[in-house]
Parts: structure tokens; C-alpha cells; sequence
């Protein structure tokens, strides 16, 4: 009987309940954490209304746009250096070549842009055009104002940096195959992208010389100050981004060093943009 | 003081919870219900929010090659081993400079290794066989003196561009075309250090890729 009376105590309604009672609450606060649609902050008072922010889809139109832009912005880097006799006599012809193959990579892609019923992007890239040629061009030609001096070696910084945007070029089409949605554009694409690697080899064995820029037999015990440019990087194209130094060095020893990655969310050209140039 | 006769009242509980684990299975019940019905809501708004009005209409591409991106690839593994066969044929012969043997044995194990890779992508049925064909008509120029090597080497890397291109433009699944895209991007310069080799110097010659593309064989 005493046994029997310790089960009723167990098994009593308040115990069923209250048991079951903490299950059904803690179901519940498993549920509200959910992702159920919060209503958001309750507010005192009026608030001026907000304007939403246009839809950032990026499709193969946006991608082209994107791949357009970049190739305006090394056009014009190659104007502006050519303009300013920055790049030796020996590689004028050359430097010239490429930026007319840019021009002639641009127009395409600005063909297939209006094929697929986008607007077609006639200026540079903005956020290159923001960020990183002012960047560039400081650190080469220097700013007495902010107190950056010129780069001792112009002629050197200049070609280094061609040949980091012709590899950002051919990383970008590399990196663009698989987000395109079409096996003809994918091909458009690679056409283009082997083109600028064609570039970037070049400009490599111009900097670098031969054969020492053919390719890296053995690796440096310390990396070098200023990266290699090679005629063959890897093995297989890479898509993990590029770093350019260039500039005078500052009272340690250092100079500017920037770091370039393929285009992104932050680099896209969008539908909604409006060109500036 | 007296206390209630329970014995009665409670013969039917008694009985039923006459062992502890009828008790715990009672317990636990009680909390799944309690979970399930709390959950209901939730689980409702969710299916609510892929309704067919509200779904968005994408269609991607596939990833994994399907039957013809195999045909496809197997093809151009076939064409990446005779490539390899070739250097071997340069590289087995002593006509060759320091610096072109330095190149060749990287492009020979570049070769190689987009062998590999294309065999891990087609799976069980990649052919591991060169393409005859290419390896027979090139032979005899990867056998021969320095100059012949070089410039057979261009012609092929060449070719093997204008091969990939036109594959990467045939290729449904993403996986294919993304290796094929980082392949040829890299034989692109395999086709311009060669032609530096070359003592080549026209722009035209070292930037332009005219080759035909190879094509498999029908059947």
C-alpha cells in the first residue's frame, strides 16, 4: 500500500500536468525562435518614411556590365600613362596593343550586354575608380599636400601595375564562368579572359626579364619586397587575388602595398546604377 | 485525524501505472504533444512562405556534367594526356637548353595534372588514354631539335586553348566549365612563353590564338 501511495504521488495530477505543462513551454520558446516575422521595435511618435533600397540582383547582365567596366578603367589607366611618357619607349607599341584589345573586349561585352536586353556600361568601374586608381596614381606620382612622396622608380611601378590589372582582368573572366548562366557567354568570357592572360604573361617577361620571369624554379628563403611578376604564376589560373606594391618607401622601408580581389558584391555594376563619367 | 480511503478511487490509475516506464512514456507523451502543438504554427508559417505565388523562378545551372559534359571531357582528358606523351617525347631527347627543359617539365606536369583533375570530374569512366591522333601527327616535331620542340609546343598549346574554348561553350554543368576556364587560362600563357622561346617578337604572334579547335571523333 505504501508503494502504491508513492506512485499516486508520482503519477498525480499536478505532476502530469505541471511536466507537461513545462514541455508545452519550452516547445513554445524553441518556436519563437523560430525566424517567425519579428514586428519589429514598438515607436512613440511619427517618423519620416523610408525609401527602400533598389533589389541588387546580380544576373549575367550586372556580370557584363561589371567585366565592361573594369576593362574602361585599364583603358583609361593606360591612357593616362601613356599620356604622361611613364612607359618606356620599348613598350609603347605594346601598351598601346593592349589597351586597344581592352577597347575591343569592351565593345563586345557591350554587345552581349544589349543581347540581353541590360544597358550596356560605358564608364569605368566605380568603386576602381574611386578607391583604387586615385590610390595608384598617388603612390606613383606622389602628393606633396598629404606629404606622399613620388615613387623612386615610376617606370617600374607603372608596369607592375599594368600587369596586376591585366591578371585582375583574367581572374575576373575566370571567376565570372561559373556565374554566368549560359554556356555561350561562359565562352565569351573565357575567350576574353585568355587574352588578358595572354597580357599579363607579357608585361611579366618585360619586368621581370628572361628567364628568370618565365617561372619560379625555387622559392625565395625571404619573399621579396616587391612581388615577381611571372610569365607562369601557377599551374592552374587562380582566382586568389593579387597584391600590387608600389610607391617610394616611407621612413621604415615600406612601401604602399594593395590588395585587389575579383569583383564582388561591392563592385558589381548594377542595374540601378547611374553612370558618372 | 483520518485520512481519505484512496485505494478506491484510484484503482484504474493504480493499474495503469503499475510499472515506473508506463508512468515516463504518460510524462513524455505529455510534453510531445505540448511540443507539437507549439510547433504547428511555425512550421505552417514556413511552408506559407514558399508558396507558389511567392517563389521566386530561377532557373541555375547544374553543377555535376551530365552525359554529353562527360563525352565532352573524357574527350579533351584524352587530349591533355597527349600533350603530356609530347613532352615526354621532348624532354627524352637531349637537343634542349636548360631554360626550355625548365619550362617544358612544368608544362608537362601542368598537363598532367589537368589530366588528373578531369578524371576525378568524369568519375570511373575517364579514359586514361592520350588522343592518338594528336600525339601521332606531333611526334615527329616534339622529337626534334630545340626549334621544332618550341615551335610545335606553341601550335599546341594553341590548340589546346582553342579545344577548351569551345568546349566551355558546349559544357552544361558549372563544375566542367569552371575547371576547363582555370585549364586553359593558364595553357593561354604555356602558349606565350613558348612563343618568347620562339624568339618571337610580333605581337601578333605572341598574343593572337588562330588554331583550329580539335573536335572528337563521331561514334
Amino acid at each position: 500500500m505504501d508503494t502504491d501511495r508513492q506512485n499516486l504521488d508520482l503519477v498525480g495530477r499536478r505532476s502530469f500536468l505541471r511536466l507537461g505543462g513545462a514541455g508545452l513551454a519550452g516547445a513554445a520558446l524553441l518556436s519563437a525562435c523560430g525566424g517567425t516575422e519579428s514586428p519589429g521595435i514598438a515607436r512613440v511618435g511619427t517618423a519620416p518614411s523610408t525609401t527602400a533600397l533598389p533589389d541588387a540582383v546580380v544576373n549575367d547582365g550586372v556580370l557584363l556590365r561589371t567585366a565592361a567596366s573594369i576593362e574602361r578603367s585599364v583603358i583609361g589607366l593606360y591612357d593616362t600613362v601613356l599620356d604622361a611618357g611613364l612607359i618606356p619607349s620599348s613598350l609603347t607599341a605594346t601598351a598601346e596593343r593592349f589597351r586597344d584589345d581592352h577597347i575591343g573586349h569592351a565593345e563586345a561585352l557591350d554587345g552581349l550586354t544589349t543581347e540581353l536586353g541590360s544597358e550596356p556600361w560605358l564608364c569605368g568601374n566605380p568603386r576602381i575608380e574611386e578607391l583604387l586608381i586615385p590610390a595608384i596614381l598617388t603612390a606613383i606620382l606622389g602628393d606633396e599636400a598629404a606629404g606622399i612622396a613620388a615613387s623612386d622608380d615610376p617606370t617600374r611601378d607603372v608596369l607592375n601595375t599594368a600587369h596586376v590589372l591585366e591578371s585582375l582582368a583574367t581572374e575576373t573572366y575566370q571567376s565570372f564562368v561559373q556565374m554566368l548562366s549560359t554556356p555561350d557567354l561562359r565562352r565569351a568570357a573565357v575567350t576574353i579572359g585568355a587574352d588578358e592572360a595572354r597580357h599579363s604573361s607579357l608585361l611579366a617577361l618585360a619586368i621581370t626579364g628572361r628567364p628568370a620571369g618565365y617561372l619560379q624554379l625555387e622559392a625565395p628563403a625571404t619573399p621579396p619586397a616587391i612581388p615577381v611578376a611571372l610569365a607562369l604564376p601557377s599551374r592552374f589560373g587562380t582566382l586568389g587575388g593579387l597584391t600590387l606594391v608600389i610607391g617610394a618607401e616611407d621612413e621604415v622601408g615600406l612601401r604602399r602595398s594593395i590588395s585587389i580581389d575579383t569583383p564582388s558584391y561591392n563592385t558589381y555594376v548594377y542595374d540601378f546604377l547611374e553612370p558618372s563619367c | 485525524m483520518d485520512s481519505p480511503d484512496t485505494s478506491t478511487a484510484h484503482t484504474d490509475v493504480l493499474a495503469d501505472a503499475a510499472s515506473s516506464s508506463g508512468l515516463t512514456r504518460r510524462l513524455l507523451g505529455a510534453g510531445l504533444i505540448g511540443l507539437a502543438g507549439s510547433l504547428v504554427p511555425g512550421i505552417a508559417s514556413r511552408a506559407g512562405a514558399s508558396t507558389p505565388e511567392q517563389a521566386t523562378t530561377t532557373t541555375a545551372p547544374p553543377r555535376q556534367p551530365d552525359a554529353s559534359d562527360i563525352a565532352l571531357l573524357s574527350f579533351v582528358q584524352t587530349a591533355e594526356l597527349a600533350a603530356t606523351r609530347l613532352y615526354d617525347l621532348a624532354l627524352a631527347g637531349d637537343g634542349i637548353g636548360e631554360v626550355t627543359r625548365s619550362v617544358i617539365t612544368e608544362v608537362r606536369a601542368a598537363h598532367l595534372a589537368y589530366g588528373q583533375s578531369l578524371a576525378a570530374l568524369i568519375g570511373r569512366t575517364f579514359p586514361g588514354q592520350p588522343l592518338q591522333s594528336l600525339v601521332d601527327e606531333s611526334s615527329e616535331a616534339f622529337s626534334g631539335d630545340q626549334a621544332s620542340i618550341v615551335a610545335a609546343a606553341v601550335d599546341l598549346e594553341n590548340v589546346l586553348v582553342a579545344t577548351h574554348t569551345d568546349v566551355v561553350g558546349q559544357l552544361n554543368g558549372i563544375n566542367g566549365a569552371r575547371l576547363l576556364a582555370s585549364i586553359l587560362i593558364a595553357e593561354a600563357r604555356h602558349a606565350l612563353v613558348f612563343a618568347d622561346l620562339a624568339g618571337r617578337t610580333e605581337l601578333d604572334d605572341l598574343l593572337v590564338d588562330d588554331a583550329t579547335a580539335l573536335t572528337p571523333v563521331e561514334g
